[in-house]
Order: C-alpha cells, then structure tokens, then sequence
C-alpha cells in the first residue's frame, strides 16, 4: 500500500468547490496542499487531515462570511450580524464544532427515534380503517373451513377474512426463480387494506374459489425491480410457486400490508374439497367491524362462533373453545408490541438530548466569560443592550441551524438501522420528513436547542450588564452547579433503567433452550404446492438437500424441520395416550414438530431414553414418534414412557403409535412460563411443504448461504431456498425487543455519562479558571495546597451526589414504564441504583481531577498580576 | 482610495508582501506574519484579505512556478502596488500622528 503524503482527494474537492477554479483558487488549493506536505514531514496523516479541515472550515466560512455582506456594512443589521457571526464562529472553529456536533447527535438521535415511532404507528393504518379491523384471537391462528363457518353468521363485523405471511418462489419471464415474501389474502380483507393500486385491481371474490384463474398483485417494488416499472405490466405472466400467475394490479408505493416488505400477494384458496381445508390452521384471522359495532361485540360473535364449532363438532372443541377469546385493533397491535420499548428509547434520547444542551451552554458559558472583554467595549462604543442581544442570537442561530441541519442528515440512515435492530415486520419507517407530525417535532426541537444556545449567554450577559459595563459577562456561581445537579441525576436516570434491563436480558438468556443455536444456520425451503401431490418427489427432494448440505465443506450436521424453534408458534395437537384414552376436545395438546433424524443432532437436543428416527422410520402411515421430557412426565409421570403410544391425529384417534424415545425440553414457543409438552413425528413419514433446513458449521450463516442456496437447486431447480438466517440471530429475536431496547439504552447511558462528565470538568476547569485569583490569593496566605484541591473536587462531588440521589428517586418512578420489558427482576431492585449511582459518582470525580489538580498547581504570583 | 485607512490586519498583511520582496506567496507571508509577530492567521482571514487587497487594487499577483507537493498548482507571486504603497504610509502617518507624545504613557502602564 502506497502512503499517501498529500491531503485527502475528497477534502481537496471540498475546498476547489469553495475556492473556486480560478488563479487566486488555485494559489490557495496549491498553498494549503504545500503546507500539508510540510507539517506531514513531522506529523502523522490523522493530525495533518485534521488541520487540512479545519483551514477548509475556517476559508468556508471567511467565503460565507464575505458573501453574507457584499457591499460590507451595507447589508442591514441582520447581514451585519450575520457575517459577524460567522467571523466569531470562524474565530474558534473548535468550539463551534464541538457545539455543532452535540447538537447533531443529540437531534439527529430524537429525529430518528421519533421517525420510527410516527412511521410505526403509521403503520397500523395499512388496514383502511386501522382502528375497526380487529386482529380476532392475535398470537393464534385458523384453517380456512373455520374462516368458512365463521362468515356464516358473524353479525358484528361487515368483513371477516384470513391471511399469512409466506415466501414464494418466483420466476419473471423465463428467469431464474427467486425466493420473494408474499401473503396469502382472503380477496375481500385484501380489499381491507389501504389498497391503492397504481395499476389495475385489487382480487375479485371469485378468484378465491375453486377453478378461479390464478392471479397474483405485486409491490410497487418489485414491479420497478424485476418489471422494470412496465406501465403495461398488469396482464403479465409471472411464475409463482411454478405455476403461471397473471398479474391483475400493482400496489401502491409503501403498501405491503399485512406483512412489512411483502411482495407479492396470492388470493387463499377456499376450496372445501381440499383435504387440508380444515386441519391446515395456520392463517390470521380478521375482522372489519360493522358500522355501530363495538370491539366487545366484535368478541362476543368470536364467542358465539367457538360455541357454535364445539356444538357442530363436539368430539374435536372443549365447549369453552374460544371463550376467553381477545380481539385487539390493527392499530393497537403494534403500539402494545413496541410501544414500551420506543417511548423508552424516545425518553432516554430527550434525556441525552438535555444533558448534550446543557453541555453546550457551558460551553458557551466559557464562551461567554471568554469575551466579556469583548462585548464590554462593543457596550463601551455604543453598542445598544439590544444589539448585542441581537447578536449573540444570530450566533446562536447559525449554529442551531448547522446543527439541525447535520442531525437530520444523521437521522436519516439513524433511523434505518433502528428499525433494522428489532425483530422484523414491527417497526417500520413509512412517514417521509415532510410527514407534519415529524416536521413539527424537528421544528421544535431545533427552537429549543436555539433557545438553550441563546439562553445562556445571553443570561449571562444581561446579568453582566445589570452590574455595569465593566463587568462584562460574570455568570453568577449558582449556575453551573445547577447543571452538575441535573446533568448527574439524567445519567443515574439512564444507567438504572440501563441496568434493570441487561439484568433481564441476562435472566432471559439463563433460560435453557435445549438445543444449541450457535453455529446453526437454517434456511427456509418451502418447494411448490404440486410436490405435495407426489409424496415420494418431496421425499426425495427433501432428502436430497440434506444429503447434500451435510457434504458441504465445514458443515458437521444437517437436518430438517417443519418447524423452527422460537420462530414463531408452532402448531399444535391433541394427545390420545393409549390405556387412558380421551376425547379429542378434552385431551392434553401438545407442540407438533415433524422432523427429520438430523434435527437433533444439528441443533445438539440431548436425548434422555429410548431412540431417534432411523431410516425405518418413513412407512406411509406414523410408525414411531418422540415426545420430550415434559410431555412424558404429564402422560406417565414417574414410568418409562419408551414402548408405549399415542394417538395425535383427531381424525383417526384410535391409531397410536409407539414413542421410541424421550429428549430432553426444546423451548418453541417462546421463553416465559414453563417448558411445553412436545411430540415430534418423522418428517418422512407425515410430508410437510414447508421446512427449515438447519446445518451445524464452524463459519457463518452469510458465508455459508450460497452454497446452501445451490444445494436447493441442485436438489431440484424447480425450487428456490428462501431466506437464510443463523439460529442464534432467530434466538435474539425471541428474547425479543427487550434484547433490542437493552442495547440501545445502554449505549445511551454511556453516552449520556460521558457526556456528563465532559459537562462536569468543562464547569469545574471554568470556575477554576474564574477563580484563580480567589485561589491565589488563599495560597499566598497560606492555605493548604491540599485543600484546594479537595475543596474543588468536594464543589464537583457535591453537586453530583446532589444529583445521583435525585436521579435514584427519578429512576424509581420512571422504571414503572420499564416493567414490561423485564424478566425475572424487580424494578426496585437495590442493585439497579446503586450501581448506576457509583459509576455517576466515580465519573465525577475523575472529571474534577484534573481541574481540581490544576487549581493545587496555580501559582499565587501569577495569578495575582493577571486581570 | 487614498482617504481610507488600513486595518491593522491588511496593514501586517502588506508589511509582510514587502518584506518577503520578489519571494511572496499566500505561504510565505502566512509564515513570514508567523515569524515576526508570532501568530499564524487562520486561513480564511489571510486568503480572504489577500483577495481584497488584490480586488482594492493595493495588491497585484502573477502566477509563478508549480512544483509536485502543490499538486502541479502555480505559486501566485504578490507584490505590493504604489497604490499599496501610498496607503500603507497613510495609515502609517495618521497613527504615528495619534502616538504623538503618548509613548512615555505605555511605560507607565
């Protein structure tokens, strides 16, 4: 690698565009470039680049500077100002980047967090009428015959309809097929959603039902992506899950409801010859009120409907079926999903946002006391009390305004990799900037932030001038200790909910699993509908991905499974144990996964007695199942439940099958409450489409996704694997936004500690500064140097405990908002304050050091001839 | 031109065009003002007056040579015009003018 030994191509473009091209540009280019090369001979390049930006930043704003004012002093006051402003900014270009660049974190960090609240809760209103569409029995889903039977008398809503979110396999045109997130749709809920086709339709009822022609609407994304935006688009062919599909309409930019990112949407089939019409229960159910209905009427039609199914089908519904049925608004949904954790995330960056503006008015403070001699003789030549104020406003506003300005350059990408953080299809960005309830915030936050700027110094200026012109700016003593106080209670504020959280996450992440999700990849394989007509090519199919992942280099172990652990609820089955036969509706239920021999040695689950699935276990009908640990002890509490069998299909609950083995609890559905009962079948002899294909590798998932996605194809090019993610990756979400919010706010509370203590040294090495002659004064008579120092510190220690007991009882109040989000921990845990309280304290005290020792060192002759 | 006076700045700018002679580049009068009052003004200010004087008429420049650390930029040579002259001496008179008997006061002080 050569060493570069000139400045930096891009800052040298920076200052052309600001010098111009021509004879004078070019000397000036050519002199900062041969300066450079000198300082480089004895510096480093970071500290050369360093200076090359500043001179950048001080001819900028010279340039603005000049051209604010043409004609000299004949623009108008405000021009005046204005270019005076800029000359005091480019006087201390320091400082004014350090004021700048607190004021662009600390707004850029509001504006994306409150971007992403506004775009969330925007969200909920994909449904026309977010606040009528109830989500009936969320968390839980329905077959598609229930949905049939629902419609028939569903009295409070004036639309009912299912839906579910799942990858298709599609192919444009004679390309490749690629894996794409689409949603199955009942037409008349599609209809629901704030559908606002830029072309064509929307889904007719007809094209539900048996015989209907396929059709399919795509995103506007992937319309301009792999259409190319052909106006002519509706009309055209596109391949789904291997079979032609002809689009009738394309949604409109930003609607990929009910999912986030959707692509493509498909009508659900509503054919009652389909064998998996009933048993297939994997779809959302929806319901639009009727115009006049309640949310309670909308729960009890839900009632009536499970008392209805337990008295047409007594055999397979307890009679209670349903009725401790919840319904929750579209809208509410997601509010109650990530509400909690981003007012948390919006009150600790207001937080971080004061703490950052009172550090940038004791900068200015110091500003301020550093010019008093300067604004005392512009008083002394004439200059009104209001001029002046006029002017440190100006200041002030030009770098509020360059602040704001960079935070919302910031919060853009900000909020992008926010909403990249939690688990997907919560949180999205949807409202641009021009959104009012965004421009509004932003608005404000920039006039607070110009306000504080201007507050301070000119507070402290109007104090000066009330004691005589002489005395210039003298902030009164009282005021940064003021600071101290409020700066170290936010940051105690901050670390204790800070605390309370990682003290979740580490409660959560205690919770045995089961298997071992790190160095597991999985990949989505869900081949077309028609290879579920042909058992023996899905067999095969499936085998043959297997086979050949396992073969992939670096891979040690691969499986197969219907189902994900932690990847969302797995479905359920009643169990019928052979000897103490029971009726479907009232007989235990547990978690069914079809899986193959390699799952558990991939994922590493212990088995505890008996066997695994073997190569004799793929006969047409069940022939061996393996339940886990809580599922024996229920069944057969204290027996060995290897060598006996149950039944698990409802619709032939006198065929048991033997349990071959016993494994250890694996947690699916989640981590809070007790370990589930779980039955597991031989994916080879109950087929099922859609699967995970999980591999155990020394490297990582995105290393390994190609050849896994070569491995699908090979195995069958009709097929395309879906998405590709690491098992630990779908672990992190499980824990779920606790996890999220965890990391965030202690990045904050360090932030926000830091940033107190530059606030606590900046105040203490000012009054330091400011005193140096009552210090000196006391050292030349005599006063111990000890003592300073320790009168200093105990000033800074003070104002901090001050605080960090204030900030204790604060963080009592305000953790009541975090209980949501915490796991086995109190939120009066004493743990949870104490600590926050010594790191504040701890901080504190190393800011003051340095002032304090400064203050020991001062020498009383010096400091008695200054001034 | 003649009945304006000079900054201080625009005066130390000059000063240092003519002491540096025939050798006077943005530069050289950045390090020569270095030199002689020991302070180095900031960018902006010195190439910002450099550009007034010049436009003022108290300044003329010509381009000179180019060498590889200026990125094959020419050197801009300055040299100070009689106008320059005459208005450094103006300024230089009415200061002087106001000095006049108040130097014994500066001891005191």
């Amino acid at each position: 690698m050569s060493r570069r030994s000139g400045p930096p191509s891009v800052l040298e473009a920076v200052l052309e565009r600001i010098v111009g091209d021509g004879p004078w540009g070019r000397g000036v280019v050519g002199d900062l470039s041969e300066a450079y090369h000198r300082r480089r001979r004895t510096r480093g390049s970071l500290r050369c680049d360093a200076w090359y930006a500043l001179q950048i930043l001080s001819m900028g704003l010279h340039r603005v500077s000049g051209a604010a004012s043409p004609g000299a002093d004949r623009g108008g006051a405000g021009a005046a100002d204005l270019r005076y402003a800029l000359r005091v900014v480019a006087r201390r270009p320091l400082t004014a980047l350090a004021v700048v660049a607190t004021l662009a974190l600390g707004l850029g960090a509001n504006a994306a967090v409150f971007r992403v609240i506004d775009g969330t809760f925007r969200a909920s209103d994909w449904w026309a009428d977010g606040e009528h569409t109830l989500l009936l029995q969320p968390g839980r889903t329905f077959s598609r015959g229930q949905l049939a039977i629902f419609e028939t008398d569903a009295p409070a809503f004036r639309a009912v309809g299912l839906y579910r979110l799942e990858p298709f396999t599609a192919a444009v045109a004679g390309g490749a097929p690629g894996s794409v997130p689409g949603a199955r749709i009942t037409p008349r809920l599609f209809r629901e959603l704030e559908a606002r086709p830029v072309l064509g339709r929307a889904f007719a009822d007809e094209e539900s039902r048996p015989g209907g022609e396929p059709v399919v609407i795509v995103s506007y994304g992937f319309w301009q992506r792999e259409l190319g935006g052909d106006p002519t688009a509706v009309g055209r062919r596109i391949d789904v899950n291997g079979e032609p599909h002809t689009v009738v309409g394309v949604q409109a930019r930003g609607g990929t409801a009910p999912g986030n990112g959707t692509d493509l949407w498909l009508p659900v089939p509503m054919d009652p010859g389909d064998p998996d019409y009933f048993p297939d229960v994997t779809y959302t159910l929806v319901g639009v009120l009727a115009s006049g209905r309640t949310a309670d009427d909308g729960r009890a039609t839900l009632q009536a409907f499970g008392r209805r199914l337990a008295g047409m089908f007594p055999s397979f519904y307890r009679p209670d079926y349903l009725q401790d049925a919840t319904v929750e608004a579209a809208r509410t949904r997601q509010r109650t999903l990530l509400g909690t954790p981003l007012y948390l995330l919006m009150g600790g960056t207001i937080l971080l946002l004061i703490i950052a503006a009172l550090n940038v008015g004791t900068m200015l403070m110091t500003r301020a006391v550093e010019r008093r001699r300067e604004l005392a003789v512009r008083r002394a030549l004439g200059a009104g009390r209001t001029r002046i104020v006029r002017q440190l406003a100006t200041e002030s506003a030009l770098l509020a305004a360059v602040g704001t300005g960079l935070g919302l350059a910031v919060a853009g990408p900000l909020s992008g990799a926010l909403v990249r953080l939690f688990p997907a299809e919560l949180a999205v960005v949807r409202s641009g900037w021009a959104a009012p309830s965004v421009a509004l915030f932003v608005t404000t936050a920039a006039l607070l932030a110009w306000l504080v700027l201007t507050g301070v110094p000119v507070a402290a200026f109007l104090a000066g001038a009330r004691r005589g012109v002489d005395a210039g700016i003298r902030p009164s003593g009282s005021a940064p200790r003021g600071l101290l106080v409020v700066q170290s209670a936010l940051a105690t504020v901050l670390l204790a909910a800070a605390v309370l959280l990682v003290q979740s996450v580490i409660n959560l992440r205690g919770v045995p699993l089961g298997f071992d999700p790190e160095g597991v990849t999985a990949v989505e394989v869900a081949p077309p509908a028609d290879f579920m007509r042909e058992r023996a090519r899905l067999r095969e199919f499936q085998e043959g991905v297997v086979v050949r992942a396992a073969a992939l280099p670096g891979v040690s172990a691969a499986g197969m499974t219907s189902v994900l652990p932690l990847d969302g609820p797995p479905p359920d089955t009643p169990v019928n144990p052979r000897g103490a036969e029971v009726e479907v509706a009232v007989a235990a239920r547990a978690e069914r996964l079809a899986v193959d021999a390699g799952f558990f040695e991939t994922l590493g689950v212990r088995l505890e007695a008996g066997r695994l699935f073997g190569s004799t276990d793929r006969g047409d009908d069940p022939t061996a199942v393996v339940v886990n640990r809580t599922l024996a002890d229920r069944l057969w509490p204290g027996q060995d439940p290897v060598g006996r069998a149950i039944a698990i299909d409802p619709h032939a609950w006198e065929t048991f099958v033997p349990v071959v083995g016993v494994v250890s609890d694996v947690r699916a559905d989640g981590l809070v409450g007790p370990a589930r009962p779980m039955v597991f079948v031989s994916l080879y002899e109950q087929p099922e489409r859609r699967t995970a294909l999980v591999v155990r590798s020394e490297g990582a998932a995105a290393a390994l996704a190609p050849g896994l996605r070569r491995v699908v194809a090979d195995a069958d090019p009709a097929v395309a694997a879906g998405s590709v993610r690491s098992l630990a990756r779908v672990v992190r979400d499980a824990y779920g936004t606790a996890w999220v919010t965890m990391g965030l706010l202690a990045a904050l509370a360090a932030l926000a500690t830091a940033l107190a203590a530059v606030g606590i040294h900046t105040s203490l090495a000012n009054h330091v500064v400011r005193h140096r002659r009552d210090i000196g004064v006391r050292l030349a008579l005599g006063a111990d140097r000890g003592r300073v120092v320790g009168g200093v510190m105990a000033s800074g220690l003070g104002a901090t405990l001050l605080g960090v007991a204030a900030g204790c009882l604060a963080a009592a109040a305000a953790t009541r908002m975090l209980r949501s989000l915490l796991f086995g921990v109190d939120a009066l845990e004493p743990t949870a304050y104490l600590l926050p309280a010594a790191g504040v304290v701890l901080a504190a005290g190393l800011a003051a050091l340095r002032p304090a020792l400064q203050a020991g060192r001062t020498a009383p002759a010096e400091a008695l001839r200054e001034d | 031109m003649g009945s304006e006076y000079l900054g201080e700045f625009e005066q130390m700018v000059l000063l240092s065009v003519m002491r540096l002679d025939e050798g006077a580049y943005g530069l050289a009068v950045r390090d020569e003002m270095e030199r002689v009052t020991g302070r180095s003004p900031s960018s902006g200010a010195l190439y910002t007056t450099l550009d007034r004087l010049e436009r003022k008429g108290l300044l003329a420049s010509r381009e000179g040579d180019s060498s590889s650390d200026r990125g094959g930029r020419p050197r801009r040579y300055l040299t100070v015009t009689a106008a320059g002259h005459a208005a450094l001496s103006h300024s230089r008179e009415a200061l002087l003018a106001l000095w006049d008997g108040l130097e014994t006061h500066l001891d005191r002080a």
